[in-house]
C-alpha cells in the first residue's frame, strides 16, 4: 500500500545545480549525475575522515565480495586514491576475496564465469589482491596467543602455530584453474555438511557470517594488516540491527553496526560506506558504470520469510519504500547505544563478542536455561544424544588437523556452548553434527577458554585455602 | 507494437531464467502502456518462477530499483509513466541474495 504518492519529484531538477535529475535520494531530493557523485564521495570520505581511525599511509585490507556494495566501495577507494581527487585518501589498500561458492555446492560453468569476473575486477583495480575460499575454515587453526600479537609474521612461523590460511595471490598470468586448486573439494563438502547440520536458515546465515568474519581476521593477521574495510551499507545495517535484536544478539548491535568493530583483538573492522544506503550504492554503480557481480547466497530464491534476516529485510525495505527515513532512523538510534566493555569481559569462542551470558539467575537467559534443563529431564531419549555429544574429541576424529589434536581434548557441546555468547548458542541450538566437524578455530578457542576458566576456579579455591579458611560460600 | 528493452540485474535476473536483457514488443492495447501495466505483463510473460519475489501488490517488491532510460523512476512518475518506444527499463535488486 502506498501511503503517499510523491508527485512533486516528477521531473524534478537537481537540488544543487538545477540540471535534470537522474535519481531521488534522501527524502525527495533529486540529484543530477555530477552532484550525486559529489554527494556519495563526500559521505564516503567523511566517514573515513571523521572516525580518524586510519593513519597516514597505513596499509588496509579491503574485503571484496564482488557484489554491489564492495564494488562501489572499491570504486570510491580507487577514485579517492587517484590524482583526480583533490584531497587524496592516504592509505594503501589490498583486496581479499573470500570465495563462498562451496556453500551452494555447484561447480558449474556459470560459477567459473562469476569467479573470473570477480578476479578481473580485482586485477583491473591495480591493487594487490588475494583470493581464498570459505571451506578452508574447516581446516585452519587460529592461535590467539602467538598469532594475534606478532604482526607481519612469516608463513613459516604460522606453520608452527597451526595450519595457515592459504591465500592465493592474483596476478595477471594465473589462469582460472589456479583458483580452484587452493583447497580440495573434500573440504567444501565438509563445510556444506556442517552448515546443513545447523538446521534452519537463520542459524546457517549467522554461522556463515561469523565464519567469514573470523576468516577475514585470520587473513589480516597472516598478511600483517590491522584494519579491514567492509562494505555494509546503511540499509544492510538497519536490517542487521533489527535481526540482531531478534536473534538474541542485542548486546552486539553497536559492534555489528558501528563505524568500527574492535572485538577481534588487533584486527579492526571498519565500515566506510555505512552512511550510504542500498539504493545510493546501486545507483552509483549504474550511473558510473561500475561493474559488479551478483553473488547468490543461501537465501537466494527462498520465500520471503525463510530466515529472520530475510524477513527483517522485507520489513525494513517495505517500510523504507513508504517512509524514506526508516533506515537512517534505525541506524542513528543504534548509534546512541553504548559499547560493551571489550577489554575486560570474556569473549565468545566463535564470534569474539564480549560474553553476555553472566546474567543473574532470574534473567531471561536463566529462565531459558532452566526450561532447557527441565525438558532434558523429561526426555529419556536425550541420554543417548548426550552420550553421542559427550564423546571426547580424540586423535582419530581430528586427523585432518594433527597439529592441534591434543589441544582440543574433551570439549563437549554443552561445555562448548558455555564459552559462547547467547546468539552463538542459539545458532548451534539445532546442531546435530559431529563436534569434530566444527572449524578447529572454534573448538580450540573454546577448549582454551574452558581451561582458563577451570584454572581460575582452581586458583580461587587455592586462595580460599590460604587466606580465608572458614568462608565456604564463595567456593561454590 | 511497442518495442522496448527490459533488463534485470542484482539477482532479479534469476527470476527470469537468468537472462539479463530482454528485447520485447508490447502488444497494442486501447489505453496507453504504463509501468503499472508493464509490471503485470512482465509477471505473465518474463518471470518464470516466484513472482512474489518481484511483485508485491501492484508494484515492485520494495528493494528493487526501477530505472527508466537510466533515470530513477520516481522522477518519471513511477507506475503512471507512459512507456515510449525504445524505452530501456531496468530492474535492479538491492536485496541480499537477490
Amino acid at each position: 500500500m502506498q501511503f503517499y504518492i510523491n508527485t512533486d519529484v516528477v521531473g524534478a531538477k537537481c537540488v544543487k545545480c538545477g540540471a535534470p535529475g537522474v535519481l531521488v535520494t534522501r527524502i525527495h531530493d533529486a540529484f543530477c549525475k555530477s552532484c550525486f557523485q559529489v554527494y556519495v564521495v563526500h559521505k564516503f570520505r567523511s566517514a573515513i575522515g571523521k572516525s580518524k581511525l586510519i593513519r597516514d599511509g597505513e596499509a588496509v585490507l579491503v574485503a571484496f565480495s564482488g557484489g554491489t556494495n564492495s564494488s562501489a566501495m572499491l570504486h570510491l577507494i580507487k577514485d579517492g586514491l587517484s590524482l583526480r581527487a583533490h584531497k587524496k585518501l592516504r592509505f594503501t589498500p589490498t583486496l581479499l576475496h573470500i570465495d563462498e561458492t562451496c556453500l551452494l555446492g555447484s561447480e558449474s560453468l556459470e560459477w567459473k564465469v562469476k569467479q573470473n569476473q570477480v578476479k578481473n575486477i580485482m586485477l583491473d583495480s591495480g591493487f594487490p589482491s588475494y583470493w581464498t575460499q570459505l571451506e578452508q575454515s574447516v581446516m585452519i587453526q587460529k592461535d590467539h596467543a602467538s598469532g594475534m600479537s606478532n604482526k607481519g609474521e612469516s608463513a613459516a612461523d604460522y606453520e608452527r602455530n597451526g595450519t595457515p590460511l592459504l591465500l592465493h595471490y592474483i596476478s595477471g598470468k594465473s589462469g582460472m584453474t589456479d583458483l580452484s586448486l587452493v583447497s580440495s573439494s573434500e573440504d567444501a563438502g565438509k563445510l556444506r555438511d556442517l552448515v546443513r547440520s545447523l538446521g534452519n536458515l537463520t542459524a546457517q546465515e549467522n554461522f556463515i557470517q561469523n565464519l567469514r568474519n573470523q576468516m577475514l581476521v585470520q587473513a589480516a593477521c597472516q598478511l600483517g594488516f590491522s584494519k579491514v574495510l567492509t562494505a555494509e551499507n546503511s540499509t544492510h545495517l538497519a536490517i542487521r540491527i533489527l535481526s540482531d535484536i531478534a536473534q538474541g544478539r542485542g548486546s552486539q548491535v553497536s559492534l555489528d553496526t558501528g563505524i568500527s568493530d574492535e572485538r577481534n583483538g588487533e584486527v579492526m573492522f571498519m565500515r566506510p560506506v555505512r552512511e550510504l544506503n542500498a539504493k545510493e550504492l546501486a545507483m552509483y554503480n549504474t550511473v558510473f558504470g561500475v561493474e559488479s557481480v551478483f553473488i547468490p547466497t543461501l537465501s537466494t530464491m527462498t520465500p520471503l520469510a525463510s530466515s529472520i534476516e530475510r524477513l527483517t529485510e522485507s520489513f525494513v525495505t517495505g517500510l523504507q519504500a513508504d517512509f524514506p527515513s526508516t533506515v537512517s532512523n534505525i541506524v542513528r538510534t543504534s548509534g546512541k547505544l553504548g559499547l560493551p566493555d571489550i577489554k575486560k569481559s570474556d569473549k565468545c569462542s566463535f564470534c569474539q563478542s564480549p560474553l553476555d551470558t553472566n546474567a543473574k539467575k532470574n534473567s531471561a537467559l536463566g529462565a531459558v536455561l532452566f526450561s532447557q534443563q527441565l525438558s532434558k529431564v523429561a526426555q529419556p531419549v536425550d541420554n543417548f544424544q548426550a552420550k553421542k555429544l559427550h564423546t571426547p574429541l580424540t586423535e582419530e576424529t581430528n586427523q585432518s588437523s594433527p597439529g592441534a589434536a591434543h589441544d582440543i581434548a574433551f570439549v563437549n557441546l554443552h561445555e562448548l556452548k558455555e564459552t559462547m555468547c547467547y546468539g552463538c548458542r542459539l545458532s548451534l541450538h539445532a546442531f546435530d553434527g559431529d563436534l569434530s566437524s566444527l572449524p578447529p578455530s572454534i573448538t580450540k578457542t573454546a577448549s582454551s577458554s574452558i581451561r582458563e576458566r577451570q584454572r581460575r576456579q582452581l586458583s580461587g579455591f587455592l586462595l580460599e585455602q590460604d587466606y580465608s579458611v572458614g568462608d565456604d560460600d564463595s567456593i561454590s | 507494437m511497442l518495442p522496448i528493452t527490459v533488463e534485470f540485474s542484482g539477482g532479479a535476473e534469476l527470476l527470469c531464467g537468468n537472462v539479463k536483457k530482454h528485447d520485447v514488443e508490447l502488444p497494442k492495447q486501447d489505453t496507453k502502456w504504463q509501468i503499472r501495466n508493464l509490471l503485470v505483463w512482465i509477471k505473465d510473460h518474463i518471470i518464470q518462477e516466484r513472482p512474489e519475489l518481484f511483485l508485491v501488490g501492484n508494484t515492485v517488491r520494495p528493494g528493487i530499483l526501477v530505472l527508466i532510460n537510466d533515470a530513477d523512476w520516481e522522477l518519471m512518475g513511477e507506475l503512471d509513466y507512459e512507456i515510449q518506444e525504445k524505452d530501456r527499463i531496468v530492474f535492479i535488486s538491492t536485496l541480499h541474495g537477490g
